[in-house]
């Protein structure tokens, strides 16, 4: 589903990414976990296009990255600061997605406005919604639209206890069906019990990828974790 | 396509949020009445507010024909506080995206750079050229009002050409708002070449015909003369120019960042 080859990155002559391997399998929910600077949304952003990597291969379904219609259509990215246009109500905003996207379910869409509780807002301008509420709305259009791959970068900051129940029952059921969702986090205990697969990634290299269940068989994803990020832990 | 469409969409809704669709038209009336009113007006505006003392009028002098006032309206006014009225009001149409990290946003969704661009463009020409011709219509029935009829296959004509150099006009500003992050900067840039384009008409017969702005000087002679010379060249050349900071812009937005 997704492939990521001997990906390199450097900003200013600073090595960030230094040869990133990743293979995401369809039906896979890969945790992307990493200390802060460790090259997590530089990987996100490479791979959705918002930056250009210096070297490496990229391909979703088999198909190449580059600033194609049909290579974008594979995937529905949710950065961590959701950026809309202030005007527009979240109804509007959508329905601007979902035409984007060529997806007239109207009634799925309903279906997740209501499960993540957003009925009531639904006519007010996305300007003033607050970082967990836009998160809200993100999420409602991946799940709505489902994409071969679901791309997000901290989905769950934000999110009300409701709306993280919702998150997660939505994100199965989206999997379920063919998707494959990869999501980098900082909050390793809901990532343990949610996702199939993880990797680590430390100073822009990947120092565990595995299975869930075989990573964590000697213990808990927190402690893998401790074990590969510091020496002398 | 249909992402263009989309795109498309999404702006003429913007323009409804901001009104910019009321007020921008409502700019343009403004300055095409001007121009007949004050022209008719002069002698008796200059004595009732005075500063008319020591100024002899010569009779000599022809009295403006209508189209020389309707003329006016697109070299005095729209060429002038309106080209500055355009700038400002559009300057932000990629400016803002990038600023506030949109475009970003919008390029992660299956739409081309191409589809972007152009509803950028095609809208805000649309916007720009339904404001001028609602203020241009408004200056026409006023100097007919109080001046003369005008042929109205001049009056056509003339603000057809009129159109490529607006055409212009946006597509460098298209150019400019994908250049430059700074509102001040690009604001002046902008008006600045259009100024310096404006001037260098008439320097030279060669220059004059690769200049776009050219195609003003014409529409205004199209007007009063019912004429225009050269006018197939001024258009071609007017298009391609136009056509090159399109592709420039997309040029310019498809260099990822580093």
């Amino acid at each position: 589903m997704l492939q990521v080859v001997s990906l390199i990155k450097s900003f200013d002559g600073k090595p960030v990414l230094k040869g990133i391997n990743l293979h995401v399998k369809e039906n896979d929910i890969l945790a992307f976990v990493g200390g802060n600077g460790a090259g997590k949304s530089t990987t996100l952003n490479i791979i959705t296009g918002i930056i250009e990597e210096d070297n490496g291969i990229i391909q979703i379904n088999g198909i190449n990255k580059s600033s194609s219609v049909d290579y974008k259509k594979q995937f529905f990215y949710i950065p961590d600061t959701i950026q809309v246009f202030n005007h527009v109500t979240a109804r509007n905003w959508l329905l601007f997605l979902m035409r984007i996207y060529e997806c007239n379910k109207i009634d799925v869409l309903n279906k997740y406005i209501q499960e993540f509780d957003l009925e009531h807002d639904l006519d007010k301008q996305v300007g003033s919604y607050s970082y967990g509420m836009l998160h809200k709305l993100a999420l409602i259009a991946a799940f709505t639209i489902h994409p071969k791959i679901i791309i997000m970068d901290e989905p769950m900051n934000g999110l009300d206890p409701h709306a993280m129940v919702t998150f997660k029952e939505s994100l199965n059921i989206y999997v379920q069906n063919g998707g494959t969702a990869i999501f980098s986090t900082h909050l390793l205990d809901i990532a343990e019990k949610i996702c199939t697969k993880i990797a680590i990634l430390k100073d822009g290299k990947i120092v565990l990828q595995d299975d869930m269940d075989s990573a964590t068989k000697t213990g808990s994803l927190e402690s893998i974790f401790m074990e590969n990020q510091y020496d002398e832990y | 396509m249909k992402q263009y469409k989309v795109l498309l969409k999404k702006e003429w809704k913007q323009f409804l949020m901001e009104w910019k669709i009321i007020w921008f038209p409502i700019v343009f009336i403004l300055l095409g009445l001007m121009q007949p009113v004050v022209t008719y007006y002069m002698p008796l505006l200059m004595e009732t507010f005075g500063g008319s003392e020591g100024i002899t009028i010569d009779p000599l002098v022809m009295k403006q024909t209508s189209g020389e006032v309707l003329a006016s309206t697109i070299g005095s006014q729209f060429d002038q506080l309106g080209v500055m009225v355009i700038v400002i009001s559009i300057m932000g149409m990629i400016q803002m995206d990038r600023k506030d990290g949109m475009l970003d946003i919008i390029l992660t969704k299956p739409v081309s750079l191409i589809s972007y661009v152009l509803s950028k463009y095609s809208s805000h020409l649309l916007l720009v050229l339904f404001s001028i011709s609602v203020g241009y219509l408004i200056s026409y029935g006023y100097t007919v009002f109080l001046f003369d009829p005008i042929p109205i296959q001049n009056v056509l004509l003339g603000f057809a050409y009129y159109s490529f150099w607006i055409a212009f006009i946006v597509a460098l500003v298209l150019l400019m708002s994908a250049v430059f992050k700074q509102t001040a900067i690009l604001a002046i840039s902008s008006i600045g070449i259009l100024f310096m384009i404006h001037m260098m008409k008439g320097w030279n017969r060669i220059l004059d015909l690769l200049l776009p702005s050219t195609i003003s000087a014409e529409a205004m002679n199209q007007i009063i003369t019912g004429q225009g010379s050269e006018i197939f060249i001024h258009i071609v050349v007017t298009v391609l120019w136009s056509i090159i900071l399109i592709y420039l812009t997309v040029q310019k937005l498809s260099i990822r960042k580093e």
